[in-house]
Parts: structure tokens; sequence; C-alpha cells
């Protein structure tokens, strides 16, 4: 008998298997670009200033979307991520989770949560709706709306509860960022409380359009020095053992767009093609972004064959490459975050 | 009826092998060689048993009648573990 978890050895040894045939088991397909919040980090745009675009005519429309996910199953996809924008402002996301789950597929949504009520809650468990990923930016209402414009802290929370209670697969994302980072502790002891995990999040990348703003609350050493030594500190601590560089990009990863750009990773926004335009197997196999990316070898990552502390690294290329426009390269907040890890390991040992 | 593979069950192959992921029923995976995920992907409510073991033992050269013993023990297993119906 084997258990559910990607790290559970049957399933981390065919996921490593995927991982040498490039076959792309994790994808995120964004729906929309729609969204009820407008966070400030939003790597969209800036949705402070700008409406949320209603440009029917660059989003997928529905057909496609459908079609999108029976060409990621047939290129070997078995999670999918549904995410946005907000996923749950689409008006056929029941459609889509379906059509996911008529694929054999195990959907995710990754989502604010703000739509995520009971009713909705029953009708996506029919579709097949596995698992969710909420999004958490604060532990009182206060922070939560300074951050994202708009209250949801408590809907966040309640949809967490909501969809433990219906047995969906959920973790809690924690936002970490400059205005809550004196609430860490409670948005922790909420997600305890629940009964639910949590990841923690500090990348705030640039947005991909480029609009200045996004990063203005991201945190920076003096924090991580600060989370460090705290009761939390053990999350923040990061070991690479292997001294590791690459990622899953373009291997067992791919994103695609709401405009059906495709990209390595939803989170390296480096064009490799458009599935309203050309087949997704064939920019699977043939886009040189693709085959650029998996031929890549330690020695390409040129400042980190000298970097002294590459032991605490945990180096995201898309985060670096959306800063940068490097995708080996490194970004200032990378290298300050591997220095202060490194340098408290010292001081410990 | 046919057998066939539970709409709620999720699976995908990875290279010869197939892997299950039943996040529904025992919530349990599985991995199958490349013989049982031959006969998997053919679980589709169109294939009788029969039909499943002659194209077991075209494409792994076997005789029909161990082919389709074959093909009874997995479908026996895969009832078993609530992958099927049919
Ligand atoms: S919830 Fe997500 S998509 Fe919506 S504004 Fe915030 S970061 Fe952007
Ligand atoms: S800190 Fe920068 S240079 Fe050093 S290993 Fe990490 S990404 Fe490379």
């Amino acid at each position: 008998m084997h258990d559910l978890k990607p790290s559970s050895s049957l399933v981390a040894n065919l996921i490593a298997k995927a991982h040498s045939n490039h076959q792309p088991l994790f994808p995120t397909l964004e729906i929309t670009q729609i969204c009820n919040l407008a966070c400030k980090h939003c790597y969209n745009f800036d949705r402070t200033k700008q409406a949320t675009p209603n440009n029917q005519q660059e989003h997928m429309s529905s057909a496609q979307i459908e079609n999108a996910i029976e060409q990621l199953r047939d290129l070997g996809a078995l999670w999918i991520n549904l995410s946005g924008g907000e996923p749950l402002t689409h008006p056929d996301i029941l459609r889509f989770v379906n059509k996911a789950s008529e694929c054999h597929l195990i959907p995710r949504l990754k989502t604010n949560g703000l739509l995520f009520d009971e009713a909705m809650a029953e009708r996506l468990k029919r579709a097949g709706l596995k698992g969710l990923d909420v999004s958490i930016y604060g532990a009182s209402e206060e922070t939560y709306e300074k951050f994202t414009k708009r209250p949801g802290k408590e809907k966040a929370f309640n949809a967490l509860k909501i969809a433990k209670e219906k047995g969906f697969d959920i973790s809690a994302s924690i936002i970490i960022h400059k205005l809550n980072l004196s609430e860490l502790s409670q948005m922790i002891s909420q997600c305890q409380k629940l009964g639910v995990k949590f990841q923690l999040s500090d990348e705030i990348t640039e947005r991909y359009d480029k609009s200045p703003g996004a990063r203005d609350y991201e945190i920076d050493g003096n924090d991580m020095k600060m989370l460090l030594s705290s009761e939390h500190g053990q999350l923040f601590k990061y070991k690479n053992h292997e001294q590791g560089l690459q990622c899953s990009c373009a291997k067992t990863v791919i994103g695609i767009g709401f405009d059906g750009s495709v990209y390595p990773c939803i989170g390296a926004p480096i064009l490799a093609g458009n599935i309203k335009e050309q087949a997704l197997a064939e920019i699977w196999k043939n886009s040189p972004v693709f085959s650029k990316i998996r031929n890549l070898r330690k020695e390409d990552f040129k400042s980190c064959n000298t970097c002294d502390f590459i032991d605490h690294c945990n180096r995201s290329s898309g985060g670096i490459y959306a800063n940068t426009g490097d995708y080996c390269g490194c970004d200032s907040k990378t290298l300050e975050f591997s220095r202060i890890r490194s340098m408290l390991s010292n001081n410990q040992s | 009826m046919n057998p066939k593979v539970k709409s709620d069950i999720s699976w995908q192959r990875i290279g010869t092998e197939v892997l299950i992921m039943d996040t529904t029923y025992l919530k349990q995976a599985h991995s199958l060689n490349s013989t049982a995920a031959l006969v998997w992907q053919h679980l589709n409510g169109k294939n009788s048993p029969k039909q499943l073991a002659s194209i077991l033992s075209e494409e792994f050269e076997i005789d029909e009648s161990s082919a389709l013993n074959d093909v009874e023990a997995l479908l026996e297993r895969f009832r078993k573990l609530q992958l099927i119906e049919g």
C-alpha cells in the first residue's frame, strides 16, 4: 500500500522518471486574469491602478481552455492547477474542473477563497475537484485589506474551514510581506486550529507587464534575520544539501497563461509559444526556450559556481528571471537571504 | 458490461508504467508494470476480457489462454482495489 503524497517512494520514483523523460505531470493553467482582489504584489498587472481587463479577445475562450486541458492530458499531465486571476470568478469554472476530472486528472484550485462558500464547495466537489491552495494575506481584516484593497480575511479562513469539512486536500499559502510580518504567528495558529497544513512564501516578483510597485512590500534582509531568530525560525532555514540549482521548469512543470501563452512554469514568464497558434505537443517538443532550459548544466549558472552561500540558497530561476531577465543569474534578494542564512548557520555551529 | 476504469480514478502513463492515484476510494497510489499498464489503458468499457487478452498476447507474444488468465487475475485485483467497474 502506498500513500498519495508525492514524497512517498512509489510516487517519488515515478515523478523522477517523468522528470528525466520531460513529462509535464504538474501543469498550471491560468483560466482568467479577472480577480475580485487587487493585491499589491499581484504579478499579473497593477490592479490598484487598472481595472481588471475585460479583454475577452485576449483571454482563451472556454472551448480553448477545455482543449488545453485535453492537450495537457495527452502530453502527460496528472495533477492540474487551475489558477488566475481568481479562478472562481470564471463562469465556467465547474465545466473546467469537470473536464479535468473526466480526463482522469487531479484538479486543484489556486484561489483567494472569497467565493468559496458551502454551495460552491458542493458543486466543485461534484465536478471532481480534489484540492485547493488558499492564499492568506493577513490574520486581521485590517492588514488583509491594506494589502488586497478589499476585505476578505474572514472569508479566506472560512474557505479553509469549509474545504476541510468537505474533505478536500487543502493547503494555506501564507504570503509574507512587510504588512503582515507581525501577524505571522496568528496566521499560523489560525491554520493549525483549523487543522490545515500551510506553506510560507516570501517570493514576490516584478509584474509580468513590468508595471512598477509589486515589490513595495517585499520583506528585506532585516526582516529575514528577525524571522530566522523568531519562534518560527526553523521554517525559514534552508539547506541546499546537493547544491542544486535547477528546478522542474519545462521538465515536469509547464505553465499556460490566460491568453494561451506557454511558459516553462507559470512563475517563469519566458514565452515558448501560444496554444492558440500551435499544438501544445509541438511547443513542448520543439520550442528552443524549452530545449535551452532542459540542456542547462551546472556550469551555466556562472555566479552560483563561485558563490559562498550556495549551501543555503533556495533560488527560484523563474523568480530571478522575472526580476532580472536572467534565468541562470541571481538577484539581490536571493543573494542577501542566502548570505544571512549561511551567516547564522555558521554562527550557530 | 465490459470493464472500465472508474471516472473518478486519476492516472497517467509514465514511460511504460502507469501511476494510479486513487484519491476517492481507498486513497492509495499504485503503479503498474508494462503488462498491466497495457491492459489498464484499454479498460474503456469497449473491450471484453477476451479482447484484452488478444491485445496482450499480440503485444507480448504470449498465447491467448495464458493472456486471458493474466487479464482475469488483473481485473480481479483492480476490482478489489475499487479501481474499475464492470
Ligand atoms: S488574489 Fe491573486 S490574482 Fe487576485 S489580486 Fe491577489 S495575487 Fe492577484
Ligand atoms: S545566492 Fe545567488 S549566486 Fe549564490 S547560489 Fe544562490 S542564486 Fe546562485
